[in-house]
């Protein structure tokens, strides 16, 4: 069992990767006979679209992270082995000391692990371990005899919480939707995804609303052009799906 | 397993590569086939590697020399035409250190295990009919194989424990092995005996094939026991290496009745307990 995730690494090493193959413009679109039509495009509304495709790919980048489940306690195993092999694990669980610290302000975890660090913690012997921890995390003396136990490589413990703890704290910060020195276009499609009916999905909320947006800018027929310039098909798929026929050349499959 | 400094002796100075039947595994030294397919048991060996160079007589210890002995040890020789490292690359080629540990790493770079490694596949060659098929089919062109993953690993060897980037879990670092033999000390070599009462009692009550293995469990049991846990934990692929075969481990050990030991696993952590009829 321990060696799926090896074999999982092999089998993923042995794979060839599949390479898409892009097809060119004026193979799939009517406007894009000429090889010039690019030029013909007004470069006013070319950046306004621009910018409103990069609004809308960074608002649904990061709903997409705030949804995603975050993979907290990577190193919870490596805790949970130690203390097994300490014969610790039964009256112990690594549970509590992960509650404990994540209670402590992330700077102050910071400075924890470059003193941990500069003064080669994992080389300490047991007498420094108690005066360090005493300095550094005075609130947990009942937790000092777990911590500096250094037998079966414990001097991991302190380090793997530190580091899990701050990978959850920088999650957190990168879960906010809302940021300082959003534009206006990013609040608006932000805020069509908050408030969001249950039943829509969180890509149909945020492209209707750059559809209004959009449609301000220019007309959906034209701005499909636009997208195909800026080598943005993705979304034009999303924002424009019922303009995309209308400029679609009828090319067998086996012709491409 | 229980004699520290014999095991260390084991690691530094190369068997006589001979076997008197197809079982025989006596030219792997303490190491199994396992063990190099996998690259892994090699926790226990640089951690014994690291204490036998690191104390002197009075148990002082010279961490620095540790730290070098056990570089010399993994030594992989470069690639004949291998461009000189830049500097954030790590180095896999220790042969400067050869004037200091002549006996870990020649003057071509080869370290010890490449070496020993070499003369195994050297042996199974030239006596194919006094070796395992399995062995013939492991060793043939392992060298090359053996040479790259190796070095892949000695690069490993070298990242910090504070790295953010990694997950600790079952991963070698030089840095890691000197801290757990700073905390292990200095080799222990002593004899731990087992009454005739308790001998009599194993053999009134086991197969045969089971004795020696559980005899070895119950020394080390004795010799590494910590005062506040009644459990012992134990490397079952460095047992294998020790006892010259992986039987014990992997079938005859699951059939031992929990009235003499109760075992358990964990993240691939084995651990046991002897139970107290079966301890002098």
């Amino acid at each position: 069992m321990e060696k799926l995730p090896y074999y999982a690494k092999m089998l993923k090493e042995g794979i060839p990767k599949i390479k898409a193959k892009t097809i060119p413009d004026n193979k799939l679109f009517n406007f894009a006979a000429e090889d010039s039509w690019k030029e013909k495009l007004d470069t006013d509304i070319l950046d306004a679209v621009s910018t409103l495709i990069s609004e809308y790919d960074e608002v649904l980048r990061r709903i997409r992270v705030s949804r995603a489940d975050i993979q907290t306690k990577k190193r919870y195993k490596d805790i949970d082995r130690i203390l097994f092999s300490q014969g610790k694990d039964e009256d112990f669980d690594a549970d509590v000391l992960y509650a404990e610290f994540s209670k402590i302000s992330d700077e102050h975890l910071q400075k924890i692990h470059e003193a941990m660090i500069e003064q080669n913690w994992h080389r300490m012997i047991e007498e420094d371990r108690e005066v360090f921890l005493s300095e550094w995390l005075p609130e947990l003396t009942e937790y000092f005899d777990i911590l500096s136990d250094f037998t079966f490589s414990g001097y991991r413990i302190l380090n793997d919480l530190i580091l899990d703890i701050r990978e959850a704290n920088s999650a957190e910060s990168s879960r906010q939707l809302y940021r300082d020195g959003d534009t206006e276009n990013m609040v608006v499609m932000t805020d069509a995804y908050v408030n969001k009916l249950a039943s829509d999905s969180y890509r149909e909320a945020v492209a209707k609303k750059c559809r209004e947006i959009l449609e301000k800018i220019t007309k959906p027929a034209d701005a499909v052009k636009y997208a195909v310039a800026l080598g943005k098909r993705g979304f034009m798929w999303d924002v424009l799906i019922d303009y995309v026929s209308k400029n679609a050349l009828k090319v067998r499959r086996d012709d491409l | 397993m229980i004699n520290e400094k014999e095991e260390f002796l084991s690691y530094i100075n190369f068997p006589e590569y001979n076997s008197h039947s197809k079982t025989d595994y006596g030219y792997l030294g303490r190491f199994t086939l396992e063990m190099f397919e996998d690259l892994t048991g090699f926790n226990r060996v640089l951690t014994i590697l690291a204490r036998g160079y690191m104390f002197d007589e009075e148990g002082n210890a010279d961490i620095a020399r540790a730290e070098r002995a056990i570089r010399a040890w993994c030594s992989v020789p470069d690639k004949k035409n291998a461009k000189p490292l830049e500097d954030w690359q790590y180095i896999t080629d220790f042969r400067v250190l050869h004037d200091e540990f002549p006996e870990l790493v020649d003057k071509n770079g080869k370290g010890w295990l490449y070496r020993h490694i070499e003369n195994i596949a050297a042996y199974v060659k030239k006596n194919p009919d006094k070796v395992s098929q399995a062995a013939i089919k492991k060793t043939n062109d392992y060298l090359k194989d053996f040479e790259k993953a190796w070095r892949r690993k000695v690069e490993q060897f070298h990242t910090t424990i504070y790295d953010v980037n990694t997950i600790n879990g079952w991963i070698i670092r030089f840095d890691g092995i000197i801290s757990d033999a700073l905390e292990l000390g200095p080799l222990r070599e002593e004899e731990v005996e087992i009454p005739d009462l308790i001998l009599d009692k194993l053999h009134e009550r086991l197969p045969e094939n089971c004795i020696e293995g559980v005899t070895v469990l119950i020394k080390y049991y004795i010799a590494n026991r910590q005062p506040d846990t009644d459990w012992v934990v134990i490397s079952h692929i460095n047992l294998d290496g020790y006892l010259g075969y992986g039987t014990f481990t992997k079938k005859l050990l699951a059939t031992i009745p929990e009235d003499i030991l109760i075992r358990s696993t964990n993240h691939g952590v084995n651990r046991y307990k002897i139970m107290p009829d079966f301890l002098p």
